[in-house]
């Protein structure tokens, strides 16, 4: 698991370091202060090579032919101009190394690993993006051993999310049967099983759920919460990740069911040994996260915040915060999003 | 856009140390000057500081000094050790003597204060009494002789906040409503804020100000 991350000149940050982080890792913040581009960073560190090209637009809406829907991304990724001041540093048990730099050269922008401190450190490159001309650029990813699944705010296409579904039984029965468990006993109490299947005279195929009353219900009719809970349920045992990043993880989650969201999706975690990153702005859903935690025991959530400093508003700082911090918070009524 | 201001803030025990202090504050010029705010007794104090320093406004910077203070209770050096004890765990600084501002790296000034004031016993409520014996003597020679006629009846002291209390309640007249509540109470509390028994606080607050 990821213990700190460290960001430096990246995006809109100057300077942030998270410590002491958990399974489970919810960034919040204002508007502005740099929440998504913590999920970008650690894309950057962990995403394949289809998950960094399509970095630019899998967080921010972007129009098609925007600067920063290409090369544009890639140019202000670096927070000040020159681009060899970008780091990002984590501590993890995944990769050799736990430092990764930019290394500018004209049009090329150079990722480098390199281990710390280390006297015979060789810096290999990870990431090379060959940048412009225009809006174009070109991404070439070394190989990363860490598997990384990502969820945009939006909501994936449901005929993707049964593609999804179709994988986990292949990989493992039993998991299957996992999910099942997990999606009655947080989501859906009337769940018997799920299906993936197309009946006659529909197209395509789509996960059916047997809510015990005949015929199955396509499960796009169950609400955004099942919807939702089934797509991240799924990502993490058919990708089998080491990490997940979930851009506004309360979307599409009523206010009653988030608390039992929070159980379920740490119980996968926890089984699943998958690390979570998400971002969001709801203060229901920051105090659902609560106390899932409190009542799961352990210490498996910590909130990351990013706030912008009164006496330097250019500058974000970071604090890293438990359940015990949020807890007292909460039972004094402050706010602590 | 205008730039905001960090402000000074006040940790008080509970309701009532809080409700004294911002009117000591008030009386001696520091109105709007200073924020405030209770921790809900000295169990909570720890944890309190913790979630202080984890706060958006702490992290933004809207504090630019902080005063920790808590009674003394019943033994001085015992709570200023608590007191110390719970600033050190959480901001990772040795507050030193009462009163005397440090600043740690990268974090708000911070002092610590324990009421009544240095090497004494008590609680607020003791030092809101002590102001006022020599202003309303009258009064107390009635409370006093209450107490002393409960202590007869029951066999043990009242304690100091029930004392107060009933000061409290029989210093309003004759309003019904508000009696029990000290927000009311205290403008009609015989209170000499000019006391010299709160010239250290006093000076203290008007330290934060500055």
């Amino acid at each position: 698991m990821i213990s700190t991350l460290e960001l430096k000149q990246f995006r809109g940050l100057e300077h942030v370091k998270f410590e002491n982080l958990g399974r489970a890792n919810l960034i919040i913040g204002g508007n502005n202060t740099g929440k998504t581009s913590v999920l970008e960073a650690l894309t950057v560190l962990y995403g394949d090579q289809d998950q960094l090209k399509n970095l630019p637009k899998t967080f921010r809406e972007q129009p098609k032919e925007s600067e920063d829907s290409g090369a544009g991304f890639w140019r202000s990724l670096a927070k000040d101009e020159d681009p060899l001041n970008l780091l990002i540093r984590v501590n993890d048990g995944y990769v050799e190394g736990n430092t990764i730099e930019a290394v500018a050269s004209n049009e090329t922008l150079q990722f480098v690993r390199s281990k710390e401190e280390t006297s015979n450190s060789s810096s290999r490159p990870v990431v090379i993006v060959q940048i412009g001309p225009g809006n174009d650029f070109g991404i070439n990813r070394v190989l990363g051993k860490v598997r990384l699944s990502i969820l945009a705010t939006r909501q994936q296409d449901p005929r993707d999310v049964s593609e999804l579904f179709n994988q986990i039984a292949l990989l493992n029965p039993e998991n299957e049967t996992k999910l099942e468990e997990l999606l009655c006993k947080a989501i859906e109490p009337r769940l018997r099983r799920l299906r993936y299947a197309r009946p006659q005279g529909t197209n395509p195929h789509l996960v059916y759920a047997d809510l015990g009353k005949a015929p199955m219900l396509p499960f796009t009719q169950l609400g955004q919460a099942f919807a939702r809970t089934l797509e991240i349920y799924c990502k993490i045992f058919a990708n089998q990740p080491k990490i997940i990043l979930i851009d506004e993880i309360e979307n599409g989650l009523y206010y009653e069911g988030m608390e039992d969201f929070w159980k379920g999706l740490m119980a996968v975690l926890e089984d699943q040994d998958v690390q979570l990153f998400a971002t969001t702005h709801s203060r229901e859903c920051i105090e659902a996260a609560q106390k899932a935690a409190s009542a799961m025991g352990g210490d498996p959530l910590r909130f990351l915040r990013l706030d912008r400093r009164i006496d330097d508003p250019g500058k974000i700082v970071a604090t890293t915060f438990g359940k015990e911090e949020m807890q007292t918070a909460i039972e004094f009524n402050r706010e602590m999003r | 856009m205008k730039q905001q201001q960090p402000k000074p803030l006040v940790l008080c025990e509970g309701k009532e140390d809080l409700l004294v202090i911002e009117a000591l504050a008030n009386h001696a010029g520091l109105e709007n000057k200073l924020g405030f705010l209770q921790y809900g007794g000295k169990d909570r104090l720890r944890a309190y500081l913790h979630q202080l320093k984890a706060s958006p406004e702490y992290a933004r910077g809207e504090y630019s000094k902080i005063l920790v203070t808590r009674d003394a209770d019943l033994d001085f050096n015992r709570s200023w050790d608590a007191l110390k004890g719970a600033v050190k765990e959480a901001f990772d600084c040795d507050v030193g003597e009462p009163g005397i501002w440090i600043k740690p790296g990268g974090a708000p000034e911070l002092a610590a204060w324990i009421i009544p004031g240095p090497g004494k016993t008590g609680m607020i409520e003791t030092l809101c009494v002590e102001s006022s014996r020599t202003k309303a003597p009258e009064v107390f020679d009635c409370l006093d002789s209450f107490a002393t006629c409960i202590v007869g009846i029951q066999g043990v002291a009242l304690h100091e906040k029930a004392r107060f209390e009933i000061w409290t309640i029989a210093a309003q007249g004759a309003g019904a409503k508000g009696r029990i509540s000290l927000k009311y109470a205290i403008p009609n509390l015989p209170i000499d804020w000019n006391d010299e028994t709160f010239t250290p606080l006093k000076k203290l607050l008007a330290s934060i100000a500055t």
